[in-house]
C-alpha cells in the first residue's frame, strides 16, 4: 500500500511511503507533473535524523517514525512536549503506556516570521508532532483527517 | 573587581546584605505593611522550613545556610505554592518582588471605604513579547493617569517614552533613556491614603549627568543609574495610617571619583558614598490641607550598592534568551486585612534583582520525586518530602551556582528541603534522566501536557499553578486578570496562561489526572448592534444589559471587590516595569475623558465586566498609542523588546479582520452552512491580507510570500484545501479567519 504524504515544510515535496516494504521516497511535484497523486493521506517532516509522518487511511490514524508504522487505536493519543531542541512525541495508549516515541528538533524548521499576519498559520504548521497530537486528540478533526485521507485530499489548488 | 578598582568580596557583600535587609525590615515596619504582612502570612500557612544551600561544585561540606531573610523569602515562596503528586507547576512566587502594591482606595465620593483598603493589582505577562497590567483600583502610580499630580510622563510623537519626571526642573531626559525619576511625594490634597511604588531603570548608556539630583556642585558626576525606586505611602486618616515614602537610588558612578563608585544623593545634598544611609524627613504634618491627619513622614532610604556589579557583566545575554515569563503580580488582602503580593514566573529563568543588592537567577526546573535523606553534613534537620522543584540559584554574592530543592509535602505543609549536590547527583544517576542536564530535562518536562500546546489558537506562555481557584465564585472568569484565590477548589489545579491574539487565555486544568482543559477565555470584541458598542464575544451568552457611566470618575465595579473608582483619570494609562533590567513600558487605556462614558456589561450567563470605553481592546489600546516601550536598555546587553504603536493602517486591517466575526451570526441566520461560512470568510480573510499587504514592510512581505509559497504552495498562506487536509473543521476555519495574526505586535 502506497501512501502519499505532503511535506510539512515544502509544498513541492511529496513523500511516497510503501507501508509494506517500509520504504520512503521523496519526489518533487514538478517532476511528477500530471502523475502527481490526487490523494494525499497525510503529512511528514524530516527533522534531522528522524522522519515523522502522520496519515489517515480507512478511518484510522497512523504515525510513521522513520520506517516504523504505528496504528493508533481509537483512544490512543499523541503527546508532545519538550523544548524545540528536544521535542518528544509519544504515542500513548489508553493505559498510559508509550507505544512509540520519537525525539526531534525543530531548530532547522523555519518558524514564525516576525509580524507575520498571514491568516490561518498555526504552530502546528511548524511542528509535525504537534500536528499529529492535535489531530489525535480532537475526535472531530481526527475523523475529518482520516476520512479525507481515505477519499483523497487534494492539495492542488 | 569594580569599575573603579574597588574590591568587593563575598564576605563584605554578605555583611552588607544582612545590614540592608535589616534596614529594610525596619523600614517596612514603619509603614506597618510589607514585611509584617509576610511574616504573618507565613505563620498562617503553618510553614515550616529549613533552608540550606549547596553549590554545584560539590562544596557541600560547607553548606551555606540561607540567611534568616533568605529563609523568610523562601517561606513566602512556599506560602504560595500548593503542590500535589505529579504536580507540574512552574509557578514560583517571590513575595519580595512587591513594588506594585498599594493599599489606598477611595471612591468617587471621596469617602474612604470602611477604612478597609482593598488594593488589588492584576497583571499578566508573557515573556518579553507582550504584557499588560490591569489595575483595578484607584490611585496607583502604575496608572499614568493616577500618578501623583506633580509627576508627568512625556511621550514624543511616536508615542515613545521620553521622560518620567516628578518635576520638570529636576529631570533630564533623552529619547532613549531617562535620567531622572520620581522621587518621594505625598498626596497632600486629599489626605486619603495613597500608597504606590514604582521602579525605573535607566539604560542605553544610562548616563545621568550629576546623578539623581543635578545640583550644580555635583554636576560632574557621571552615573549609571541602576534603578530608582520609590515606595510611597502618605496620608493619615484619623491617624490610622502613617505615611511613608521611600526612595531608593542605585547608581553606578563611572566618574572615577573617590566615592567608591556609587553616588547616592540625599535630599540634604549629602552623599552616602559607600555606606548605607537612611534619611528621614518630617514633611510637616500641617501641610495637609485639612490638618486632621496623622503625622506624615517621608523616609528617603538610600541603599549602598556595591560597586562590583557582576550581574552587569556577561549574564544578560544568556538570561535574556531564556527569560522566565514574568507572569505578573497579584496582590490581595488576607483575611487579616494584610497585603499579600505574589509574583508569578513561568518556566525558564527568572532573574531577580533584589532591590539592587544582589541578583539571583532562579532557573525553575522540573519536579523531582524524593531523592532520599542522605547524609546531611549540616546537622540542621530537613523535612522529608515527596516532591521537589529544583531551583538553580546563582548567587552573585559568591559567584557560585547553587541548587536548592524546593520541596513540598502533599499535606499542605510546605517546606524547603535542600539537598547536597551529591544527593542530587546520586538521584539523577539512578533516574531515567541520568546523564542529562537536569535543567534541560526540566525544561523538557516543563510542558508535558499536550493539551496545553495543542490549542491551535493559543501560544503557551507559561504553566502556572493556582492552588485554589473558585470558579463557582467567578474567579478565573475574567481573562483579563489573574484568577483569585478561593477556597473551594482543591489544590492541584493548574492554570495555564496563553495568549490569543494578545489576549489572555486561562486554562484551568485538573491536576489530579491528565490535564484537561476546563476553561478558556479570550477577549474578542464584536460590535453589539443593540447597544452600539463593542462587547466581548462570549459564546453562548448574550448581552442582557449595558449600564452606562459618565463623568470624570469612572467607577469600576467589581463583583469580587469593593467599589472602586478611578481617580484623577487621564485618557491613557501605562505602567513601567523593570524586568531583568529591561525597562518595559506598557500602555493601556485606563480611563477616558469626561466626554466618553464607561459601561458595565452583563451577560445572560451571569458574566459581567466593566469597560471604560466602547470595548477598549488591546489592539485599541495599543493603537491609541498611549505610549510604547521606551527602548531602554543596558548598553550592549539586553535589547529591550521593541513594542511599537500600531500604525493606523495596520489598525484598520486588524479591525477589518476582527469585523469578520460579526458577519457570522447573520450568515447563520441566512441559513448558510458552516462550510459555506468558512469558505466565504476564508476568502474574505485572504482578500483582506492582500488588500492590506502594505501594512507590512515590503522586504518582510516578500519574505512572507516566499515562505508561504514554499510551505503552502500559495503566497497568501494556507488554502482551505490545506486546512481541510489537516483535519481542520469548518468551525475552526471560521474562527481562525477572524484572527488577525501578527502576534509580534501584541495581538
Amino acid at each position: 500500500m502506497i501512501v502519499w504524504l505532503q511535506s510539512n515544510e515544502k509544498y513541492g515535496i511529496l513523500g511516497e511511503f510503501d507501508a509494506a516494504s517500509r520504504t520512503w521516497k521523496e519526489v518533487d511535484r514538478s517532476v511528477l507533473g500530471n502523475a502527481a497523486p490526487s490523494t494525499i493521506h497525510g503529512f511528514f517532516s524530516c527533522l534531522g535524523c528522524v522522519r515523522i509522518g502522520v496519515y489517515g487511511l480507512e478511518g484510522n490514524l497512523f504515525v510513521i517514525i522513520d520506517d516504523e508504522v504505528t496504528e493508533l487505536a481509537a483512544d490512543d493519543m499523541i503527546e508532545v512536549n519538550g523544548p524545540t531542541t528536544a521535542r518528544v512525541m509519544r504515542v500513548v495508549n489508553r493505559a498510559g503506556m508509550v507505544v512509540a516515541s520519537a525525539t526531534y528538533s525543530l531548530e532547522t524548521i523555519p518558524g514564525w516570521l516576525p509580524n507575520d499576519c498571514t491568516p490561518f498559520v498555526e504552530d502546528e504548521d511548524f511542528d509535525i508532532g504537534l500536528l499529529a497530537s492535535n489531530i489525535s486528540k480532537n475526535t472531530k478533526r481526527r475523523s475529518i483527517f482520516t476520512a479525507k485521507a481515505e477519499s483523497g485530499s487534494t492539495l492542488d489548488t | 573587581m569594580t569599575l573603579d578598582g574597588h574590591e568587593s568580596t563575598a564576605s563584605n557583600w554578605r555583611s552588607y546584605s544582612k545590614e540592608v535587609y535589616s534596614r529594610t525590615t525596619d523600614l517596612a515596619g514603619l509603614d506597618g505593611t510589607a514585611t509584617h504582612t509576610r511574616e504573618e502570612d507565613s505563620q498562617s500557612h503553618t510553614t515550616t522550613q529549613s533552608a540550606r544551600s549547596v553549590d554545584l561544585a560539590g562544596n557541600s561540606s560547607t553548606a551555606r545556610r540561607f540567611s534568616q531573610e533568605d529563609a523568610r523569602r523562601r517561606s513566602n515562596l512556599n506560602d504560595q505554592r500548593h503542590v500535589t503528586d505529579g504536580e507540574l507547576a512552574r509557578q514560583i512566587v517571590f513575595s519580595e518582588w512587591r513594588e506594585e502594591t498599594f493599599d489606598a482606595v477611595s471612591d468617587e465620593s471621596g469617602a474612604f471605604e470602611d477604612g478597609d483598603p482593598t488594593g488589588y493589582v492584576w497583571a499578566r505577562y508573557s515573556g518579553s513579547l507582550h504584557a499588560e497590567r490591569h489595575v483595578k483600583n484607584s490611585t496607583n502610580t502604575l496608572q499614568v493617569g493616577a500618578l501623583p499630580r506633580s509627576e508627568t510622563i512625556t511621550f514624543d510623537e511616536s508615542h515613545k517614552l521620553v521622560a518620567v519626571t516628578e518635576q520638570s526642573t529636576r529631570s533630564t531626559a533623552a529619547p532613549d533613556y531617562f535620567t531622572n525619576a520620581v522621587t518621594r511625594r505625598r498626596d497632600e490634597s486629599s489626605g486619603f491614603s495613597h500608597s504606590s511604588s514604582t521602579r525605573f531603570s535607566v539604560g542605553d548608556g544610562g548616563i545621568a549627568l550629576g546623578g539623581y539630583y543635578n545640583t550644580t556642585s555635583e554636576s560632574k558626576y557621571l552615573c549609571d543609574i541602576v534603578s530608582v525606586s520609590i515606595d510611597k505611602s502618605s496620608s493619615g486618616y484619623g491617624g490610622a495610617y502613617e505615611g511613608t515614602t521611600r526612595t531608593t537610588v542605585h547608581a553606578l558612578d563611572r566618574s572615577g571619583s573617590t566615592d567608591k563608585g556609587v553616588y547616592l544623593p540625599l535630599t540634604d545634598g549629602a552623599k552616602a558614598g559607600v555606606k548605607t544611609s537612611f534619611h528621614e524627613t518630617d514633611l510637616d504634618a500641617s501641610a495637609n490641607t485639612q490638618g486632621e491627619y496623622g503625622t506624615n513622614s517621608d523616609y528617603a532610604y538610600y541603599e549602598w550598592v556595591p560597586p562590583d556589579f557582576p550581574w552587569l557583566e556577561g549574564t544578560w545575554e544568556k538570561t535574556s534568551e531564556t527569560l522566565c515569563p514574568h507572569l505578573g503580580n497579584e496582590t490581595h488582602r488576607t483575611d487579616k486585612g494584610r497585603k499579600d503580593t505574589r509574583t508569578f514566573y513561568g518556566p525558564g529563568v527568572a532573574t531577580v534583582k533584589n532591590s539592587g543588592r544582589r541578583l539571583e537567577t532562579y532557573t525553575i526546573a522540573a519536579t523531582y520525586p524524593h531523592i532520599g535523606s542522605g547524609v546531611d553534613p549540616d546537622p540542621q534537620p530537613y523535612v522529608y518530602s515527596e516532591q521537589g522543584t529544583i531551583v538553580r540559584v546563582t548567587d552573585y554574592a559568591t559567584g557560585q551556582p547553587t541548587i536548592a530543592v524546593n520541596t513540598h509535602t502533599v499535606s499542605n505543609n510546605p517546606s524547603i528541603t535542600e539537598y547536597t549536590s551529591q544527593e542530587i547527583a546520586t538521584y539523577l544517576a539512578g533516574s531515567p534522566t541520568a546523564g542529562l542536564d537536569p535543567i534541560a530535562v526540566a525544561f523538557s518536562a516543563a510542558l508535558p501536557a499536550p493539551a496545553f500546546v495543542s490549542q491551535p489558537t493559543a501560544t503557551l506562555v507559561a504553566v502556572a499553578m493556582s492552588g485554589t481557584i473558585d470558579k463557582a465564585k467567578g474567579e478565573g472568569e475574567d481573562g483579563g486578570g489573574w484568577v483569585g484565590v478561593g477556597s473551594t477548589r482543591p489544590p492541584g489545579d493548574y492554570m495555564v496562561v496563553g495568549m490569543v491574539d494578545g489576549y489572555g487565555v486561562q486554562y484551568l486544568v485538573d491536576g489530579s489526572g491528565p490535564p484537561v482543559i476546563y476553561y478558556r477565555e479570550g477577549f474578542y470584541y464584536v460590535p453589539n448592534a443593540q447597544y452600539g458598542i463593542l462587547t466581548r464575544y462570549r459564546p453562548g451568552a448574550t448581552v442582557v444589559s449595558v449600564e452606562k457611566y459618565e463623568g470624570m470618575w469612572k467607577r469600576w465595579d467589581d463583583s469580587r471587590h469593593k467599589s472602586m473608582a478611578m481617580r484623577n483619570a487621564s485618557p491613557y494609562g501605562a505602567f513601567i516595569e523593570e524586568l531583568n533590567c529591561q525597562v518595559l513600558v506598557f500602555p493601556f487605556r485606563i480611563a477616558l475623558p469626561d466626554s466618553e462614558p464607561s459601561y458595565r456589561i452583563r451577560y445572560s450567563d451571569g458574566y459581567e465586566y466593566s469597560t471604560m470605553s466602547p470595548g477598549p481592546s488591546q489592539a485599541d489600546l495599543m493603537a491609541q498609542g498611549a505610549l510604547v516601550a521606551s527602548g531602554l536598555r543596558w548598553p550592549g546587553r539586553v535589547p529591550t523588546p521593541a513594542l511599537k504603536a500600531l500604525p493606523a493602517l495596520r489598525q484598520r486591517y486588524v479591525d477589518a479582520v476582527r469585523a469578520l466575526a460579526g458577519k457570522v451570526p447573520g450568515m447563520r441566520k441566512a441559513g448558510m452552512s458552516s462550510e459555506q461560512i468558512a469558505r466565504s470568510l476564508h476568502a474574505e480573510r485572504r482578500a483582506l491580507g492582500e488588500l492590506y499587504k502594505n501594512v507590512t514592510d515590503p522586504a518582510l512581505l516578500e519574505q512572507i510570500y516566499q515562505r508561504n509559497l514554499t510551505k503552502y504552495g500559495d503566497k497568501l498562506g494556507p488554502t482551505i484545501e490545506w486546512l481541510r487536509a489537516r483535519g481542520k473543521t469548518w468551525e475552526e476555519i471560521i474562527e481562525s479567519a477572524c484572527r488577525p495574526g501578527g502576534a509580534d505586535l501584541g495581538f
